[in-house]
């Protein structure tokens, strides 16, 4: 009876060949449960934990003294979206929105730049190419705060591009081109760029030249080659260059708080204010929360076009 | 008139790929440009095509000069190697692809698409992606793309090295069809003699970056005109000759009467295997030779002589090795080659 029972149970677990040894496949996925479970516990405690606990203290009480009281209320929701102790003010919408926008220009304007930047940078000979990327890559080793910096002596007043500007009537004699939105838009660019410039470099690269002159053989203008025969060849690191820009630059608080000035916050800014000077976790936890929905929602458009594309 | 080009070169860098090439192809036939790789054949097409400019010359398409007129404003549409079909479309937006860029009536280019789709008998699979697509239905696929524009010429390069071998043989027979059902002209890029024979009226072997020789396919298989296009077309046996009477040669396999005259004192001369036939008699015999391998093909036989010359014999016949046979050689079956590497084409002869 027993026999029969283990005999069956050896039918249904096939003793298999699997790199040059004979086992069972239970053995062989504990096997692999092994190997991956480092990474598994790393992601659970260092990412899905501390996402969790945001998620729990955005519903909580600050104290009087910044401290976080576990008194569960939805008074941070009300209060992100302009329900705040002196009646409703539209300043928590503004600074989102504002936020899209400028992640949303700010990755435009990266892919406007890039496609030029990756058509030109392959075009070069093997040798100056890797100096042509170094270039590229130079402002990427640096460190970001001291990158803004670099731009805030670029923009003074007595350098030559405010002199200039000064000159052409652009801006006022004697002050610095900081801050403006144009010089967050600068900085942004400038962190930004090789995010978006390299992943295109790299599909330009492996670009099916063919179809290009299949697309030109066949009578299209300049815009009809870049739409049905770059653009698709080039979805693939366009779309890993987007994810790789729009969320962290919707989150971006260096460039805006050193380039833009207190008047013009992001949500980044704000969310910083919260944990620091503020010290009210749980709005500052409310906050975060939203951004993250936000930035969960980009990824999802663009995860979708994705794989409508492939079809 | 068809198409007609004037010394067109080409240098890339320091490698020069055309060296002052004529060509004149006629409207209405087959043309093929057939080489070994590297000759330059391609690279004149995609000058034909507009996809690349040559350093000099002209291109001369319908009476039209189009030297340099870009690509997408010539009346002419090519057939890649690769087939380049725009990946993220259907077959039959692919082949509208060229009347929607010259913005043809969006109803009208769909109906001429599917015609043409008719025509290279895929019909039924207008929706599908060009990776839901075997090779051969690919490759159906670019030539509908092409032809929908009804260009003046078209224009293939390399159409079936993509295919394998049997499906390439009905390719052939097919594209040769649809060429003459349409009177059109097309020229084509190949490296296969076979290729060249079956489907084209005229053809050019080319040298580095020259034309070796042009002419009817059988004007070029059966007279080729020097060591580059006989050895090409895998003549096999050459011999050295000198002359000794106005059609009189002495080989080292002793004194031939030629039916052609003979350009030089000392030279070379090539005979097909095919050609050489077994003597019925000693009178009608040229020369004597010991069978060295016998060499079974099915449907024919070959022997390896041992002067070094390769025989072909249609019927199987009972020759063993070290047997001696008598060969004849007919008078026609000498080619005389010439001692010139390039012929220049003669423009005016063809127009």
């Amino acid at each position: 009876m027993q026999d029969e029972s283990t005999e069956r149970a050896k039918e249904a677990q096939p003793i298999i060949l699997y790199n040059g040894e004979m086992v069972r496949p239970s053995i062989i996925r504990a096997r692999q449960a092994t190997f991956i479970s480092p990474g598994i516990l790393a992601i659970i405690t260092l990412l899905a934990l501390p996402c969790i606990s945001l998620f729990a203290v955005a519903f909580m009480t600050r104290g009087q003294y910044g401290e976080i009281l576990f008194e569960p209320t939805f008074g941070n929701i009300r209060r992100l979206f302009g329900f705040g102790f002196f009646g409703w003010s539209a300043d928590n919408l503004l600074i989102l929105w504002r936020s899209v926008v400028v992640a949303f220009v700010t990755t435009a304007l990266c892919i406007a730049l890039s496609y030029p930047l990756a058509f030109f940078l392959a075009a070069r000979p093997a040798k100056t190419r890797l100096l042509w990327l170094t270039v590229l890559l130079i402002p990427f080793w640096t460190n970001l705060v001291i990158r803004t910096y670099a731009w805030l002596l670029v923009f003074d007043s007595d350098m030559p591009f405010a002199r200039i500007m000064a000159w052409l009537g652009l801006m006022e004699p004697g002050t610095s081109a900081y801050p403006s939105q144009f010089a967050v838009y600068v900085g942004m660019v400038s962190v930004f760029l090789p995010f978006v410039a390299l992943p295109i470099y790299t599909a330009v690269e492996k670009l099916d030249w063919s179809i290009v002159e299949a697309a030109v053989d066949l009578y299209s203008n300049k815009w009809r080659v870049f739409r049905h025969a770059i653009l698709p060849q080039t979805l693939p690191g366009l779309s890993v260059g987007i994810t790789l820009t729009f969320v962290p630059a919707m989150g971006m608080f260096v460039v805006p708080d050193m380039l833009g000035g207190a008047r013009y916050m992001l949500i980044g800014n704000l969310i910083q204010q919260q944990f620091g000077t503020s010290r009210d976790w749980p709005f500052g936890a409310a906050l975060s929360l939203v951004l993250m929905i936000l930035t969960l929602g980009a990824l999802m458009a663009t995860g979708g076009r994705r794989k409508k594309g492939r079809a | 008139m068809g198409l007609t080009a004037y010394a067109v070169c080409k240098n890339y860098g320091e490698t020069r790929a055309l060296y002052d090439v004529d060509l004149a192809v006629n409207k209405g036939e087959f043309f093929t440009l057939l080489g070994p790789s590297g000759c330059g054949k391609t690279t004149l097409l995609r000058i034909i095509a507009g996809l690349e400019m040559a350093d000099n010359g002209r291109i001369v398409i319908n009476g039209r000069d189009f030297t340099k007129i870009p690509a997408n404003r010539r009346p002419v549409n090519t057939v890649f190697q690769s087939y380049a079909m725009f990946p993220h479309l259907t077959v039959l937006e692919n082949v509208c692809f060229g009347l929607i860029s010259r913005s043809i009536p969006k109803a009208q280019a769909i109906e001429k698409a599917r015609a043409t789709l008719d025509l290279v008998r895929l019909t039924g699979f207008e929706d599908r992606k060009p990776d839901q697509l075997s090779g051969g239905q690919r490759q159906r696929v670019a030539l509908a793309r092409a032809l929908a524009n009804e260009p003046e010429i078209l224009l293939l390069d390399e159409p079936m090295s993509a295919l394998d071998a049997k499906l390439r043989v009905q390719v052939q027979v097919e594209l040769r069809q649809i060429q003459q059902r349409l009177e059109k002209t097309f020229i084509m890029v190949t490296h296969d003699q076979q290729e060249a024979l079956t489907v084209s009226d005229r053809m050019a072997v080319m040298g580095v970056g020259q034309v070796a020789q042009y002419g009817s396919v059988r004007e070029v298989y059966d007279r080729p005109r020097n060591r580059f296009v006989a050895d090409f077309l895998q003549t096999q046996n050459f011999l050295d000759a000198e002359r000794v009477g106005q059609r009189e040669i002495s080989t080292n396999l002793g004194r031939w009467t030629l039916g052609d005259d003979i350009p030089w004192e000392k030279g070379c001369i090539t005979v097909r295997p095919e050609k050489l036939q077994i003597a019925s008699d000693a009178s009608a015999c040229d020369f004597r030779a010991r069978v060295n391998t016998v060499i079974y093909r099915g449907c024919y036989q070959q022997f390896i002589l041992d002067n070094g010359l390769l025989m072909e014999t249609e019927t199987v016949l009972p020759v063993a090795q070290g047997d001696e046979l008598m060969v004849h050689v007919p008078k026609d079956a000498v080619i005389v080659l010439h001692e010139d590497e390039f012929q220049r084409m003669d423009l005016r002869k063809v127009i």
